[in-house]
């Protein structure tokens, strides 16, 4: 009886390693996938604000 | 007739040996020569079984007396422990070299999961790890199921664990297990496992077409956002990444996280010439090599283990029970993505790369031609290698505990 429910605990064990390490992969993929502020954007919004100005 | 029987010795020893000897070795050489025959038909998976069957009727013919009396061969003697003896028998049996430095130590496993790494694409498990990794995790049912059934049948708790490990369908990973937890059984177990590899090509259709009724075994499924664009960058980074936290986790099963992951690093560095070498002349050598050693392996007095009979209907065990628990998790799937999900796909979660993901889009496309679930299927078999390794690594660490 032991046995069947160490083999339990080792399969829960399996599926929260896989969670963990899903986890891990998501957070990987979503950071490097993540849009964060380039050079290009801060440029882009620098050339903006100087045509409102010239605007006004 | 003396003359006759110091001059054919493949009969000789056929004629003087105890019946059951004899008979095996008959009836293993008709099995060595039916696996060349379904391996060129297709039925089994031609690179292992084409070598492993020849293998298999060659040694089984080749039976002869050695100049101590004993009946042996001149191939490899997997038994030998004496380290004088050793360095006799690698002076004298061709292929104990190959045994000795690339089968007993692993090192071929690592051989073969450095190819298997540089094949595979992990794009999609990078995209959608939850559902990948899921379908995965049901389809190790039979890595952990067979070891009650294994312990009914007489085996220790080691002999069990090794066997189950069958239900991963990851031939290298069960090769590994059993030279750690039963080394006294690891020919009968990695033969059976592989013999038994070679049938999931043949068998598995069978069981998803039990198992997903027609009108879901032809499900496309669908996504509302486009994927996102992945550059190689990007793999090679979280490839990296996951290699050190998988070997931080399990330092006993790393010598195949690395094998594993530096497949794909150098598949995703652009290293081509090396990745050429490692899925052609490395991955195709090794299954070469391996396919011959363990149809040396099925010589009769070795196969003749008393437990023999037990493993091979334990390995169907776990193997079935994989397969099933695979379906489930596809339907488990299903059900999450309210039906915008093929449950046959599940049953890829068994890590016999490709060749489960194969199958699956092959009776996929019997029903709907325009379905197209190989990704998803590769994406679940990926993961299933990871989580073999994973469990592997559990085993390994943990039986000893349970004693």
């Amino acid at each position: 009886m032991s046995i069947m429910y160490n083999i339990m605990l080792m399969y829960a064990l399996a599926f929260i390693i896989g969670l963990f390490v899903s986890c891990i992969i998501w957070l990987l993929f979503t950071g490097m996938t993540a849009k964060g502020i380039t050079k290009n954007s801060l440029r882009d919004s620098y050339n903006e604000i100087k045509h409102l100005k010239q605007k006004k | 007739m003396d003359i006759f029987f110091k001059l054919f010795q493949g009969f000789s020893t056929l004629a003087l040996s105890d019946p059951l000897i004899s008979f095996t070795r008959v009836g293993l050489v008709i099995l060595g020569i039916l696996l060349v025959y379904l391996g060129k038909k297709g039925i089994l998976e031609p690179l292992l079984m084409i070598p492993m069957g020849l293998g298999m009727a060659t040694i089984n013919a080749s039976i002869m007396f050695l100049p101590d009396g004993t009946q042996g061969n001149l191939f490899v003697d997997p038994l030998v422990t004496d380290i004088n003896l050793l360095l006799d028998v690698l002076q004298i049996d061709f292929l104990q070299p190959i045994y000795t430095y690339m089968f007993s130590n692993g090192l071929i496993a690592c051989f073969i999961f450095m190819g298997i790494g540089g094949l595979i694409d992990i794009s999609y498990i990078l995209q959608r790890p939850f559902s990948s990794m899921l379908l995965a995790l049901f389809a190790e049912l039979g890595t952990f199921a067979t070891i009650p059934v294994a312990m009914a049948m007489g085996l220790t708790l080691n002999e069990s664990a090794s066997i189950a490990m069958v239900g991963g369908a990851d031939g290298p990973m069960v090769l590994y297990t059993s030279l750690i937890l039963a080394k006294h059984l690891f020919v009968p177990i990695t033969v059976v496992a592989y013999l038994y590899l070679g049938l999931t090509y043949g068998g598995y259709p069978y069981l998803i077409r039990l198992l997903v009724p027609k009108k879901y075994r032809g499900i496309q499924v669908k996504y509302d956002k486009p994927s996102k664009p992945i550059s190689q960058n990007m793999k090679l980074g979280a490839a990296v990444v996951l290699c050190v936290i998988l070997c931080f986790l399990f330092p006993v099963a790393s010598p195949l996280f690395f094998s594993l992951f530096v497949g794909i690093v150098i598949r995703e560095s652009g290293l081509t010439h090396i990745l050429e070498f490692i899925v052609g002349p490395l991955l195709y050598g090794s299954t070469f090599l391996l396919g011959i050693l363990l149809g040396i392996l099925c010589e009769a007095h070795l196969l003749l283990n008393p437990k023999i009979l037990t493993l091979l209907i334990l390995g169907i065990i776990a193997l079935l029970f994989s397969g099933i628990g695979g379906i489930l998790g596809g339907y488990v799937m299903f059900f999450i993505k309210k039906g915008n999900f093929n449950p046959a796909i599940g049953i890829a979660g068994v890590s016999c790369v490709p060749t489960t993901a194969k199958v699956v889009q092959k009776e996929v496309s019997k029903i709907n031609p325009n379905a197209i679930v190989l990704q998803e299927a590769l994406g679940a078999n990926i993961m299933g290698v990871i989580t073999t390794a994973i469990i592997a690594g559990l085993y390994i660490t943990l039986i000893p505990y349970f004693k």
